[in-house]
């Protein structure tokens, strides 16, 4: 009886190993697949229409809320990476 | 020597002729395990080890795409519901700056503190040289 579960055992424990090594061998092989960087992502903001009569602080004023959508958008990005990133690394 | 042998019994000589061939079949014994029984042991565990650790890797590797595949998703989803939501308070937030930006302009010009843009500006804003722009 003894002489059989040394033996089970012995049979587990290579098993084990031979799992565990072709589970490294599948998950190197994976390598690692990154989607594109989303189109949202890539959206060029541009200025705000500026026009000859146009009143001077009203550009400014549109040409901040045009940054403010554009800084908005980058912190979307950042926490889009990161919540990806962290899914890879599992 | 076929003196001596027929000098001892016959129970000798069946004795001594058992021990050889005893020993004979043990030594082809041990040949037949050593050149073919093992080899084709070793063959065998080797190839049912290396069939083990295959399916193991190629199981590993689909999980792994998966996994990633999941990962990549679930992030994206997220970036587009936040993408939605900020388009919709992106339009709320342009109704309102431009509410913003009319009040100011009236109350501006009521008060003369009106600042129209120039041509000369608006080069100066596009990033046209300022020969090019002067006459």
């Amino acid at each position: 009886m003894l002489a059989v579960s040394i033996f089970l055992t012995a049979c587990q424990s290579t098993n084990q190993r031979l799992d565990a090594a072709g589970g490294a061998i599948g998950k190197a092989a994976a390598g690692v697949t990154i989607d594109p960087w989303p189109a949202y992502c890539q959206i060029i903001t541009p200025h705000a229409q500026a026009a000859v009569g146009d009143e001077v602080i009203s550009i400014l004023k549109r040409e901040r809320g045009q940054l403010d959508a554009a800084n908005k958008r980058t912190v979307d990005c950042t926490e889009y990476y990161e919540a990806y990133r962290k899914g890879l690394a599992g | 020597m076929l003196k001596l042998l027929m000098g001892l019994s016959p129970q000798i000589i069946m004795l001594v002729c058992g021990l050889g061939g005893g020993a004979v079949a043990l030594a082809g014994a041990k040949v037949w395990n050593d050149v073919i029984d093992n080899p084709g042991i070793r063959r065998e565990e080797t190839a049912i080890c290396l069939a083990r650790v295959e399916r193991t890797a190629a199981d590993a590797k689909l999980a792994e795409a998966q996994r990633q595949y999941a990962a990549g998703r679930a992030a994206a989803e997220t970036l587009l519901k936040t993408q939605l939501e900020a388009e919709v308070t992106r339009q709320a937030q342009i109704k309102g700056l431009e509410n913003d930006i009319a009040a100011y302009e009236r109350r501006a010009r009521a008060e003369g503190r009106s600042c129209p843009l120039d041509a000369g500006g608006l080069d100066f804003l596009n990033g046209v040289p300022e020969h090019k722009s002067t006459p």
